[in-house]
């Protein structure tokens, strides 16, 4: 894949094939600068319990990066709670990942993947695909630059080649704003994308289709945040018909066939007719 | 754990009070080898010198100047409630100025988290350390600063630590480092 931002080639992560995701799994890694960490597996805990991020299925806690996922989660503060309908998480990680916020866009996908029951265990088999990524996230889910990108790019080098090699597709996210360092890794790789909002890699992620009145409390059920999903994608569609309507009515209707033609691909992404 | 020296103030009121305690006759062993300020030092957060904890179990004067040193430091107590050797573990502790609260993971069942509640929230950023005084068990459990008021470790269920903890038949000081 060209290194573009991903407006102009998007590719969802989640994708809308069934039959798809019925067997491979995606497998989300935290990029970091000593390496990288599989996240393992998303548990939604009690609510009175802090969120926490731990090593491996151990009681080892990782504090430093437990306190900032913390907020992350938090509403008000963070959006995991706001946009997944749960206050309290627990997250497995393969390895210790380091201070800062770079873990977030790939937290952010691990839970959207985890909602959907497609979120890998970490060891990927054959079939399956790997989002390795590294970027921050914002309130209005906009992906700001990270330290260290060529560094953890280079760092995925070898790992990268040895799943291809196993027949798993691998793809590398970065923030827009990051593209071009580490440019001689990224050609090496392969596959690096940029990304400037989690609606380019998610088609539901739009933040400003969420609502105090739609916030689920903790203890509802998780069938409950899927249908929240659905209302916020169909309110997301009409919304786009709506401004689709109004742009053809200033510029006539001959504009209206062009905007209108948005198809959607085999894996969720969008291209023009 | 980094080494934390403890402030004057408190080194001077553990040698008063060793001096006290050794002019009254309380002190039934030479504690000279035992000196205040070390326990003064492991009260302020420091790693205690090699066989401390067990002369203050088994020296009734150090164990007294251990818990008055405490109450120097202390920001919450919780004290020793009856119990019997079969009573189940509690969910829950409470005691004058927070609560203890115990919650099995549901990622992994075989561990429960232990969730330190402040009725008045720590505004500082600084973290805790719960001392447990037991009838035949003294330990000293680090747990990182507040969030929220609430300061929350995670543990094997059948850790001996835990299973001290949550019995309420010890006594629980919270100090803040």
């Amino acid at each position: 894949m060209n290194a573009q931002a991903l407006e102009a080639n998007s590719t969802s992560v989640i994708t809308t094939d069934e039959s798809e995701s019925q067997a491979a799994k995606t497998h989300v890694v935290i990029a970091t600068t000593e390496g990288y960490a599989f996240i393992q597996r998303i548990t939604e805990e009690d609510p009175g319990v802090q969120s926490v991020i731990c090593l491996d299925g151990t009681v080892q806690d990782l504090r430093q990066v437990s306190s900032g996922y913390r907020d992350f989660v938090r509403r008000g503060s963070g959006v995991i709670a706001r946009d997944f309908g749960h206050s309290a998480f627990r997250i497995d990680v393969s390895k210790p990942i380091d201070q800062g916020n770079s873990w977030q866009l790939p937290v952010y996908l691990a839970h959207a993947l985890h909602q959907q029951g497609k979120l890998g265990d970490g060891k990927p088999q054959r079939g399956d695909r790997v989002l390795w990524a590294t970027g921050e996230v914002d309130i209005d889910l906009s992906v700001r630059r990270v330290a260290g990108v060529a560094q953890k790019l280079a760092h995925a080098i070898a790992p990268v080649r040895e799943l291809r090699e196993q027949g798993i597709e691998v793809q590398l996210l970065v923030p827009t704003e990051n593209m071009g360092e580490g440019a001689g890794h990224a050609e090496v790789l392969g596959s690096v994308s940029g990304v400037t909002r989690l609606a380019d890699v998610l088609p539901q992620a739009n933040p400003t289709l969420s609502s105090n009145e739609e916030c689920i409390s903790s203890n509802s059920s998780p069938t409950l945040s899927v249908s929240w999903l659905q209302r916020r994608w169909i309110w997301a569609a009409l919304t786009a018909v709506a401004l689709a309507i109004g742009v053809a009515g200033y510029f006539g209707y001959e504009r209206l066939s062009n905007v209108d033609a948005v198809d959607l691909d085999d894996f969720g992404g969008r291209s023009a007719r | 754990m980094t080494n934390k020296s403890a402030d004057p103030a408190t080194i001077a009121l553990a040698s008063y009070l060793q001096c006290q305690a050794a002019l009254a006759g309380t002190a039934r062993t030479a504690p000279a080898q035992v000196l205040p300020w070390a326990l003064a030092s492991y009260i302020a957060g420091a790693e205690p010198p090699a066989g401390l904890v067990d002369r203050v179990r088994a020296d009734l004067g150090l164990y007294r100047l251990y818990r008055d040193l405490l109450t120097t430091r202390s920001q919450a107590w919780s004290f020793r409630q009856a119990a019997a050797s079969s009573d189940p573990p509690s969910d829950e502790r409470s005691g004058k100025g927070f609560r203890l609260e115990f919650r099995r993971s549901r990622a992994t069942p075989g561990q429960i988290y232990a969730t330190v509640v402040l009725d008045s929230p720590n505004t500082t950023e600084r973290g805790l350390q719960v001392h447990v005084l037991g009838e035949d068990a003294l330990l000293r459990l680090d747990f990182p600063a507040p969030f929220d008021g609430r300061s929350q470790r995670l543990f094997p269920a059948n850790s001996p630590e835990l299973s001290l903890l949550r019995r309420i038949d010890s006594e629980l000081v919270l100090v803040t480092l």
